[in-house]
């Protein structure tokens, strides 16, 4: 139907007022879609960069079988031994999904600042490892401020130092210890705990002493230097949580087993194959292993939480816009349809069809949304920005630190969202079209409606 | 004689409002042949419109045949009719029913839009003709609500006659214009039909506008009182 | 099994809280039987050295640590002696916190009650938590423990840091010995169980008093986890308060 566009622009100028109205109400609508969708979108990935990155969760983990619920109580017969962590690296190595893997070992004990203790849960990491994560680009992009140590030098800047730990901040600030990447003196000068000076004399010594049950179950200790202070990634995990280098938690459970081996993928999207592709090798390599991805509830019952909230709150509130901006164009259209009543018997007298004549509101319908949605991709592109550079900080739940709240709408959001929008619309105009044009072309003609 | 061009058969048609059954036409057989230029007369509520709109194929009968060129209307489905009435028909109201926010020239080329491809050039070309046909050249680009009564039912019988149709059917077409202006439209539909052979049926009330029409059909009641056979 | 079970032989002899309590009718003051009680289980004021034996078996694994035990009143000090990897480790019980260090180690560690129950370092609080001191008692009944008529005692924590809230505590009528424990979570459940033995002898002030031998302790929801502690060659000796000073340790 050439012509018909022109058409279908010449309707949307008739009544501006309205056109205008609907039309707004698409671009806001489609503005907030857009400003929600960038929410979520930072909201998943800043989650999705904690957990994964700085949380040493990896895309994939790999646990011995049971061993992620078994292995703190029974590190000895639920960790991984050297030769399985050898089997799973030359695994690992071969799949060119993966970017890199580290090692982890968990465990838990006392840290003591020579008067006091309190319990931690540890975390041993390799440092190549934790360099990569450190440096790595999801990590700079999604959650710089969280990768970085608030006091001291992240571990793997530490150079030379033995048993080099980094405490969360609750933690620290429970043992008066502040980090240092200097030595301190071989012998400790005695304390006195009953002193009112008692905790300058604590903290004049960034040295602290760790003490955990060995994986055969005996008691152990070893003397640990506080380098660095980090924000635990929840309140609670902010009172008790520890880093240290594999080796120095070795050393303390005396073992050479590690909890997990954490994996790290070029695209998050392979998670699924690769979990696969690794299970299936793993077990064909004589392994027992459990390989859970980071949106498995089982590892990450936060992250899937989280986003599974954000997406539900996000797709409710723009169910609810969808709806607002479709009924305005349903009624937009009704009225359209109505006042035309005659319009549209004079089209059908000169020989269009039924399907000719919706066509014409189709379009005049798509070219209203589509003039909506580029306003409001405008519109929604400057609240982004303007929220963006207003830096406003707001408290998470999950972390210790207020975030910075960010809006990064992605381009394939905006599409999808756009997407959306338009077949709402097409179909809100068949509704309020579709009647009328049941209507006989005489009744039409004769209908007064001006 | 030939075979008409339309033949209607013993049609009726009832309408309802209300509560009310209201008898439109109450059994009307008419036949119109190629060429012809004939009146429907009668007074209002008569049934004049519903024939027409009967002949146009807009609505349908209740019982009874319409046939146009030998094709039983009351058969075709809604794209058939639509096609009949672009390729076949042309219609002309008492209100213009032009499309405001058109122009002259897209006014009339609106029943191109639907009609069998035409090249652009054509499309102009035959645009330009119904035009000049109605002596409308130089307001092209006028919208409706910039022209007088006469000029906007000029663009009305030029949109009716750019498909070139067998048959334009105008209910009532100057009875929204003063009577100098109705006397010039019927004189170029008159002049039309002489010239191009362009077979009109027309329905009117008024009495001036009979004397220049060759076959007047009397209808009363729903019901034709005279002038349903062939012309003199 | 935890090494802090050594803890277990240090229950102390300070003086318990006076307790007045609804009694059956003959049993002798809740308060006098405590003291009584945990006095058999190593609180000697005088000082005490002996050598203990802690054999832990869990899901069918047996592990065995010896320790040199020297104790004074509430204090006691505790040497790994074997095996050979734990010479050296040192356990310091001063009054209620634990310090552990081991050899090379700049500072001690200090351990608390609370720390303890984690795992199975809590079976050094079964053993060691000063009744008379850290409960209030309550002679609820009588019954027969084997063949030997004790009376039954219900013990109700008296300060938030103690391990257990609950104790169930029979205790011999004729020799005030401990003879049997039940240990309660909050909740209400039993969570270990201990059976004491009293063979050892020890002459402080020229008379014979019993010691604790053995004390054997089940985990009452873990199937078959059961540690023994055996006491041997108990002897009476003078040691110097500063043994039991956590810097002089240290050196």
């Amino acid at each position: 139907m050439t012509g018909a566009w022109r058409l279908a622009w010449r309707g949307l100028a008739r009544n501006r007022r309205r056109n205008l109205t609907t039309g707004l109400a698409i671009a806001v609508g489609y503005a907030g879609l857009v400003v929600l969708g960038g929410y979520a979108n930072r909201i998943e990935h800043l989650i999705r960069t904690s957990t994964v990155y700085l949380q040493h969760g990896g895309h994939l983990a790999i646990y011995r079988e049971h061993g992620l619920g078994r292995a703190s109580a029974r590190p000895a017969a639920y960790a991984l031994a050297p030769e399985e962590q050898r089997a799973i690296a030359a695994i690992l190595a071969a799949d060119p999904r993966v970017e890199f893997w580290g090692r982890y070992l968990q465990g838990s004990g006392l840290a003591g600042n020579g008067c006091t203790s309190r319990p931690f849960q540890a975390l041993g990491v390799e440092l190549a490892a934790e360099r990569r994560i450190l440096e790595h680009v999801q990590v700079k992009r999604w959650a710089p401020e969280l990768g970085r140590p608030l006091a001291g030098l992240a571990l793997p800047d530490v150079q030379g130092v033995e048993g080099a730990v980094a405490l969360s901040a609750g933690l620290a600030a429970g043992l008066r210890k502040r980090p240092s990447a200097a030595a301190p003196a071989a012998l400790a000068p005695p304390l006195d705990c009953g002193a009112p000076d008692a905790d300058a004399q604590v903290a004049a010594d960034s040295g602290l002493q760790l003490a955990g049950p060995t994986f055969d179950g005996s008691l152990s200790a070893t003397d640990a230097q506080l380098v660095a202070i980090f924000r635990g990634a929840t309140p609670e995990e902010d009172q008790s949580s520890l880093v240290a280098e594999l080796a120095t938690l070795q050393r303390l459970y005396d073992t050479d087993r590690v909890t997990s081996v954490a994996v790290y993928l070029r695209d998050a999207a392979d998670a699924p194959a690769v979990a696969r592709d690794l299970a299936g090798r793993l077990a064909a390599a004589g392994l027992r292993t459990s390989v859970y991805r980071y949106d498995d509830p089982a590892v990450n019952p936060y992250y899937v939480g989280t986003v599974g909230f954000v997406g539900a709150l996000v797709g409710f509130i723009g169910l609810l816009v969808a709806v607002v901006a479709t009924l305005s164009v349903l009624n937009a259209m009704t009225l359209a349809v109505i006042e035309r009543t005659r319009e549209v018997g004079t089209l059908r007298s000169i020989g269009f069809t039924r399907r000719q004549v919706l066509a014409l509101f189709l379009r005049e319908a798509a070219a209203l949304a589509a003039l909506g949605t580029l306003a409001g991709l405008a519109l929604g592109l400057a609240a982004v920005v303007a929220v963006n550079r207003a830096n406003v900080r707001f408290a998470a739940p999950g972390f210790a630190d207020r975030i910075q709240l960010l809006l990064q709408p992605t381009a394939t959001q905006c599409l999808a969202i756009a997407a959306l929008i338009l077949p709402l619309t097409l179909v809100a105009t068949w509704i309020a079209v579709r009647r009328r044009l049941r209507t006989g072309v005489a009744e039409l003609l004769t209908t007064s409606t001006a | 004689m030939s075979e008409a061009l339309i033949r209607i058969e013993a049609v009726t048609k009832t309408y309802q409002l209300g509560k009310t059954m209201v008898p439109a036409l109450r059994g009307v057989s008419l036949d119109l042949h190629r060429g012809e230029f004939t009146a429907l007369v009668g007074p209002s509520g008569s049934g004049k419109s519903t024939l027409l709109n009967l002949v146009g194929a807009i609505d349908v009968p209740d019982t009874g045949k319409v046939y146009l060129e030998g094709v039983d209307v009351g058969s075709l489905g809604d794209v058939g009719l639509s096609r009949l009435r672009n390729r076949k028909v042309g219609f002309i109201f008492q209100s213009f029913n032009l499309v405001p926010v058109l122009d002259v020239r897209e006014n009339v080329e609106l029943p191109l839009l639907v009609h069998e491809r035409l090249a652009p050039s054509e499309r102009r070309r035959r645009v330009d003709q119904a035009l000049a046909d109605v002596e409308l050249q130089g307001l092209e680009r006028h919208r409706p609500d910039e022209l007088s009564g006469g000029q906007r039912q000029r663009v009305a019988i030029a949109r009716a006659l750019v498909t070139t149709p067998l048959l334009v059917l105008a209910d009532e077409p100057t009875a929204n214009l003063d009577s100098a202006t109705a006397k010039r439209i019927l004189d170029l539909m008159v002049d039309l039909n002489v010239r191009r052979q362009v077979t009109f049926l027309f329905s009117t009330h008024d009495e001036k506008l009979m004397a220049r029409v060759g076959r007047h059909v009397q209808i009363r009641d729903g019901l034709i009182v005279s002038g349903e056979g062939a012309a003199a | 099994m935890s090494p802090l079970v050594i803890a277990l032989f240090l229950a102390a002899s300070a003086p318990a809280a006076a307790v007045p309590s609804a009694a059956p009718a003959g049993a002798p003051g809740a308060a006098a039987l405590l003291r009584d009680a945990d006095r058999a289980r190593g609180g000697l004021e005088q000082g005490v050295t002996w050598t203990l034996e802690v054999e832990s078996t869990e899901e069918g694994v047996t592990r065995r640590r010896t320790f040199l035990v020297r104790a004074r009143g509430v204090d006691a000090l505790a040497e790994g002696v074997a095996p050979a990897r734990t010479k050296g480790e040192v356990f310091l019980f001063n009054d209620r916190s634990l310090w552990f260090l081991k050899p090379g180690q700049r500072r001690p560690i200090s351990i608390s009650a609370r720390q303890r129950l984690q795992g199975e370092a809590s079976n050094g609080d079964v053993a060691s938590t000063n009744y008379a001191r850290d409960y209030q008692g309550r002679v609820v009944g009588e019954e027969l423990v084997g063949d030997e008529p004790a009376w039954r005692m219900e013990l109700q924590a008296l300060r938030p840091d103690v391990s257990y809230d609950q104790i169930r505590y029979w205790v011999s009528k004729r020799r005030h010995l401990g003879l049997k424990a039940e240990f309660l979570t909050v909740s209400g459940e039993c969570f270990k169980t201990a059976t004491f033995d009293y063979a050892n002898q020890v002459v402080v002030a020229g008379q014979e008093v019993p010691l604790v031998s053995r004390m054997t302790i089940r985990d009452a929801m873990g199937a078959g986890n059961v540690t023994v502690l055996r006491y041997r060659e108990p002897r009476a000796e003078r040691h110097a308060p500063s043994l039991f000073n956590i810097n002089n340790v240290v050196r």
